[in-house]
């Protein structure tokens, strides 16, 4: 009997794990909820996340569920869900392939999941144009080099004391912009691509490997700008935002440095001009001015896209928005109404021309077939 | 600094905060016992929680889960010889038989026991090398990080026994499985068929549960016994204990191992403990017991697993460079808790790192005594007769390994590498190497091609890289000479009885 007992305690226990194990695999996703009217009144809107738990593009979606739960009339239950897996392709095929147009999903996109679809990559399956864009992201990046190489600003570009060597990722994701940039300029770099991340090659450029480097505007303000005041970073540009009218800004957070427009003007006397600089455009525009988006499906209610629109554009006007943000949102105000199907329409509006010169530039200097 | 680290304690030990470390440490403890489910679960399941916490209440919490995940996993490791987390399978090489032959409750003793003073040796380390991380990371440049990987790769001989041509084979065939997916350095997919599933290759989890744990319920469905041949369980966790304290040494070894690799960045932690345990098997007198059931090659790697955590730390907190995918969620974590990886956290925000050192002090000592606690009832689990314990544990393998990507490929992949797995055990060849090769395809890739594109050959010339060098061939030849003896020794001892 005591045996029998103790068996079934035992039984109890396994029976409890697996429980567990079950319940744990379906918690993975937070919520919110509330009432009030219209679309969403007693519905839930789900935000797929086409990457894995704790990255950017999840985190950006974690902390604006609850603003839109609040500001989104009819306040619907937020829950994020992630479909990580092929660089982001994956979770995106699955958004516009197998969840239903309701309205009561949206996917959360980054630069990385336009890229292969500007790319015309075989496996992506999704049409941005015509998906409903509801709250856009931007971000920016500043071009730095190592002072060794004796390059201050513009005047010094082609007097480089050594060779210039940059660390990147690939050529495909967002160093594409960097290296398009370094196109426009005519510089000559010798590009190392293979680093396991953004992180690993500013390591590289501080332990000597590298000594040109670019860092995305969060990781810039907290890691670069200190080699910049012990003297060893000299920033060159940032790559500026896109603006309403497809024209290269000044970026918010950096009022005070030149875009690379101004940089070269200063180093060629003339407005940068030419397919290169048009391309360099687009991808800026992809991969930084809108860096993340939040989509409704092109055949979602209309009421859906309206309230969502609607409760995206109050949930921005959150003084608290804005403050406890700070450092997802990396210091900028995400587009939203008409900016945004402006900003979002002009990054989509890209020349045919002009992606098939990126295809060439791709497989010319870096052997990439895969998109010819 | 000793004044803000008492702060920081004072700061953890809020009456308010010390629940969240609490709930931390349950979940970590239970995603350890659940056999295939990692820190990376662990971590999704309490980020959204993170939500409008203050960030030392988030961290204590995050912290506390990471830091005894590597104790909790240990009971499966054990037990029923399959890996509790992805990062940790050495331990099964020794604990197992030692739970085989019934002695479970010593096996588990020694292995919390080191565990924890390996945790908090740890935590002690991110606290010393908070001054001196930097030139440290730096010092490990390309071609510094891919000798690396070759000293974990050169472990694969001594981890296949008396076998080592077949564990240089297997190692290869890892090599080989891990290059599956996105390549590291150019755009291009290999073996994906065009196949989605295949493009961020194939998952560790599921790799590592097939390996180890589908052989293993097979077998003991075939066997129809239960896992502990002998009848009564032998040897409390008193006794696990004695053993770690006549092994300190090791112990200090381990940690050290545990916590200066944990602590290179992107060499990921997965391959601390087949070192840690290769290592100390090459190094240990009268080895070759090891594999069947000697108490060191539980000591060892049990030592350096937690201790990774705080080596892991410091790359991800100062650098913003996660080291597994458990520190790149937290990364995510700290964002959310409104802090930002980088020099600042050991500037303006240095309380929240000493706050952090702190959690991994006090959660690796609860987490052990909750885990020594908690194994006089879990250690029975090796008495269930095969055909009640087995269906239970398909069902939990299965749900640990369709977690990893949620995608039907995740099963289709576990039940086609178990079958390899059951082949490889049946006719008796190596399976670890296969893992360690896997693990570190990547990074050797990675980091080879880097070091040819950035210095041609002139990487081998780097004072790193011939240290690392000679200490790679040491191990290897070491190990060689110590085998030729001990078998000379052996059979002289034989010739002598006869």
């Amino acid at each position: 009997m005591k045996k029998l007992l103790k068996k079934s305690y035992l039984m109890t226990g396994i029976v409890l794990m697996l429980i567990t194990a079950i319940v744990l695999t379906g918690c993975s996703s937070n919520s919110a909820s509330g009432s009030s009217s219209t679309f969403y009144e007693g519905k839930s809107l789900e935000l797929l996340v086409p990457f894995g738990t704790g990255g950017g593009t999840d985190t950006f979606a974690r902390f604006v569920a609850p603003y839109l739960n609040e500001n989104v009339k009819g306040s619907p239950t937020i829950q994020t869900v992630n479909v990580p897996g092929g660089g982001s392709i994956n979770g995106s095929n699955e958004f516009v392939l197998s969840r239903k147009p309701n309205g009561q999903n949206a996917l959360v996109t980054s630069g990385s999941t336009h890229m292969p679809y500007f790319l015309g990559d075989p496996a992506v399956k999704y049409e941005l144009k015509d998906m409903k864009p509801v709250m856009g992201l931007p971000t920016g990046g500043v071009v730095y080099v190592n002072p060794e190489t004796g390059i201050k600003g513009p005047k010094d570009l082609t007097k480089s004391n050594e060779k210039l060597t940059y660390a990147g990722i690939s050529a495909t994701g967002l160093d594409l912009v960097t290296l398009l940039a370094f196109e426009v300029l005519q510089m000559d770099v010798e590009t190392i691509l293979g680093y396991d991340g953004r992180g690993p090659s500013r390591v590289a450029f501080e332990s000597g490997e590298s000594n040109i480097d670019y860092q995305t505007t969060m990781a810039y303000l907290s890691n670069v700008k200190p080699l910049v005041k012990e003297g060893q970073a000299n920033p060159l540009f940032s790559f500026g935002q896109l603006n309403e009218k497809g024209e290269v800004v000044r970026d918010p957070a950096f009022p005070d440095m030149p875009t690379l427009k101004e940089f070269y003007v200063k180093a060629y006397g003339e407005e940068p001009s030419g397919t290169a600089w048009e391309a360099y455009k687009a991808f800026l525009g992809s991969s930084f001015t809108v860096q993340k988006v939040i989509w409704l499906h092109k055949d979602a209610p209309k009421e859906a896209v309206e309230a969502l629109s609607q409760g995206a554009k109050k949930a921005v006007e959150d003084p608290e928005f804005t403050k406890k943000g700070e450092e997802v949102l990396g210091g900028y105000k995400p587009y939203v109404g008409d900016q945004l199907d402006k900003v979002v329409k002009n990054m989509l509006n890209t020349d045919e021309e002009v992606t098939n010169w990126v295809k060439e530039f791709l497989e010319k200097e870096y052997d990439i077939t895969r998109y010819q | 600094m000793f004044d803000a680290a008492l702060e920081a304690l004072s700061i953890v030990l809020d009456p308010n905060r010390i629940p969240f470390m609490f709930l931390g440490i349950s979940v970590g403890l239970l995603i350890g016992i659940l056999p295939g489910l990692s820190g990376t679960v662990g971590m999704a399941i309490l980020l959204p929680f993170v939500y409008g916490m203050d960030p030392y209440t988030g961290m204590a919490m995050l912290i506390g889960m990471a830091a005894v995940l590597h104790t909790g996993d240990t009971f499966p490791s054990i037990l029923i010889g399959m890996p509790g987390s992805s990062g940790s399978q050495a331990t099964i090489m020794d604990g197992y038989p030692l739970a085989r032959k019934g002695q479970a409750g010593r096996a588990l003793g020694a292995a919390f026991f080191s565990s924890m003073i390996g945790g908090v040796l740890g935590g002690l380390v991110l606290l010393v090398s908070i001054p001196i991380a930097k030139p440290l990371v730096l010092s490990f440049g390309s071609p510094e990080l891919f000798m690396l990987s070759v000293l974990g790769l050169s472990m694969v001989g001594i981890l296949s026994g008396n076998t080592p041509i077949r564990g240089v084979l297997v190692g290869m065939i890892g090599l080989m499985l891990g290059a599956v997916g996105a390549a590291p350095a150019v755009a291009e997919y290999r073996y994906t068929f065009e196949w989605i599933y295949l493009f961020n290759g194939l998952p560790l989890a599921v790799v590592a549960l097939g390996l180890f744990a589908f052989p293993e319920m097979i077998e003991l469905l075939a066997k129809k016994q239960s896992i502990s041949k002998s009848e009564k369980l032998e040897g409390g966790w008193l006794e696990g204990i004695k053993d770690t304290i006549k092994h300190k040494w090791l112990v200090l070894k381990g940690a050290t191992i545990g916590s200066l690799i944990g602590f290179v960045p992107g060499l990921g932690g997965s391959v601390v403990d087949w070192i840690t345990y290769g290592i100390t098997k090459q190094t240990a007198k009268a080895n070759n017991n090891f594999g069947k059931g000697d108490i060191r090659g539980v000591i060892g790697p049990e030592g350096a697993n937690n201790a990774k955590e705080g080596g892991a730390l410091i790359p991800t907190l100062l650098f913003s460079i996660p080291g597994s995918g458990t520190t790149a969620i937290l990364l995510g974590g700290l964002s959310l808790l409104g802090l930002q990886a980088g020099p600042r956290m050991v500037n303006e925000d240095v309380s929240v790192t000493l706050s952090i050192v702190w959690t991994l002090v006090l959660a690796n000592i609860f987490g052990a005594a909750a885990c020594i606690f908690l194994s006089k009832y879990i250690s029975r689990l090796s008495l269930i007769p095969a055909t009640i314990l087995v269906p239970f544990l398909l069902v939990v393998l299965t749900v640990a390994s369709y977690q990893s990507s949620r995608q039907f490929g995740d099963l289709l992949l576990f039940i086609g590498i178990g079958l390899l797995g059951l082949v490889m055990k049946r006719l008796d060849w190596p399976r670890a190497p296969l893992l360690i090769g896997f693990v570190l395809s990547q990074a050797s890739e990675r980091y080879l091609w880097i070091s040819m594109e950035r210095y041609g050959f002139t990487w081998l010339l780097h004072p790193g890289v011939i240290i690392l060098g000679v200490i790679i061939v040491a191990l290897i030849a070491g190990g060689y000479v110590l085998k030729r003896s001990t078998e000379k020794k052996d059979t002289t001892e034989t010739a002598n009885t006869a």
